[in-house]
């Protein structure tokens, strides 16, 4: 409600932003994303939602019509596409390999649209003066944050461009950000990783 | 319960299947505003939009997205741009590979009558005709398209699309000029600075 002033930014160390992001239990996020290789590319409505285990991401074209859905559990990954493809497999990583030539790492991507650094794993980031993420490189994608905006008391991205190996990029404006925290046992961090 | 209920025909009157010929025939240009709304498969609303739309039949349509995201899709009969004003992004592809499968398309389609579906008059309901139209081959993209007429000028008063995932994109067209004069500048689309330009 454009009428309230907009609350502060949580003034958070570092440190304390992801130790409460890694308190996640679910989370869902809506905006567009656009993918771009070369000078190749399109553009989509997309809705990415974690409960529990279970992450699905759907691809909405401006009609409404869904592009892309894919759901992933420990259980495993499943895709399905507008033009009927489908596929199942052990991970998101294998079920879209058989879909394009340069399949995009959906798991990490999952991360660092949240302005995370996958855990377990070298990153190197930058921070602006709130202590939210400006850049982070990590498995050879480098990615930039912008319009970060209070969220369940977690400063969230409002724009992020990730750029990875071929040229391959990946815009989104994330227009909505819902966070739900369990107790510190919950965390996002176990489970399929990155 | 939703217009699009088979089975729910108040009574077998062709006059849906009339004002949809009639409109595939005699309306040249329309402009109108939209609402849409997108159902998910338990039928909850996961996204409410609303713009303007001018289409010069055949192959020419301007739909344009105030909300939720500034968008604007442009086809000047050739080629389709969909510009994503937030993303600073526009995809431009031939139009007839992307043609078939929209509704943009179904409305402002070449072909004089969509020839590639079953039609079947559903009757009256809420003051519109209702037309559905089966595509012909799966891969439209589109599982069943619902139409809602009126004997007006505007004819075109809703259309129900329901994709392959239980999907429904419910769009209603109001403040409707038809046979109006339009620009030709309204479907050529000027690519503003800074933006970047992707091929599909």
């Amino acid at each position: 409600c454009a009428s309230l002033p907009p609350e502060p930014l949580p003034a958070q160390t570092p440190a304390q932003r992801s130790q409460k992001l890694e308190q996640l239990q679910s989370w869902s996020a809506q905006g567009r994303v656009a993918v771009q290789a070369g000078n190749e590319g399109n553009s989509a409505a997309f809705e990415w939602q974690r409960t529990g285990g279970t992450e699905v991401l759907r691809m909405r074209d401006p009609l409404g019509r869904t592009v892309m859905l894919l759901e992933q559990s420990p259980q495993g990954a499943y895709a399905k596409f507008a033009d009927g493809f489908e596929a199942s497999g052990p991970d998101a990583a294998t079920v879209l390999a058989g879909r394009s030539p340069m399949p995009l790492p959906v798991s990490s991507l999952a991360y660092w649209l949240r302005g995370q650094a996958l855990p377990g794993q070298l990153a190197e980031v930058t921070y602006d003066s709130q202590g939210n993420p400006e850049i982070l490189k990590q498995a050879g994608w480098t990615v930039t944050y912008q319009d970060y905006r209070p969220v369940n008391g977690v400063a969230m991205p409002g724009r992020v461009l990730a750029e990875g190996p071929q040229a391959v990029r990946v815009k989104a404006v994330i227009r909505d950000w819902q966070l739900q925290f369990g107790n510190a046992a919950a965390s996002t961090a176990g489970g399929q990783g990155g | 319960q939703t217009p699009s209920q088979p089975g729910k025909a108040v009574q077998a009157s062709q006059q849906g299947e009339v004002l949809m010929k009639r409109f595939f025939t005699q309306v040249k240009t329309l402009q109108a505003d939209f609402r849409q709304e997108v159902a998910n498969e338990k039928g909850r609303i996961i996204q409410r939009a609303e713009g303007q739309v001018a289409i010069a039949r055949p192959g020419k349509f301007r739909w344009v997205y105030a909300s939720p995201e500034p968008q604007e899709i442009v086809a000047d009969g050739e080629q389709l741009w969909v510009y994503d004003k937030d993303l600073a992004q526009v995809t431009i592809r031939p139009l007839a590979a992307s043609l078939g499968n929209t509704p943009a398309a179904l409305i402002a389609g070449k072909n004089a009558l969509p020839s590639d579906f079953r039609i079947r008059d559903l009757g009256q309901r809420n003051g519109l005709y209702w037309v559905e139209l089966l595509p012909r081959q799966a891969e439209h993209g589109f599982r069943r398209i619902v139409m809602g007429l009126a004997n007006d000028a505007m004819l075109l008063h809703s259309l129900e699309l329901r994709d392959d995932f239980g999907q429904t994109t419910r769009l209603n067209f109001y403040n409707g000029q038809v046979n109006k004069p339009v620009s030709t500048s309204q479907f050529a689309f000027v690519t503003p600075k800074g933006v970047d330009v992707l091929r599909q």
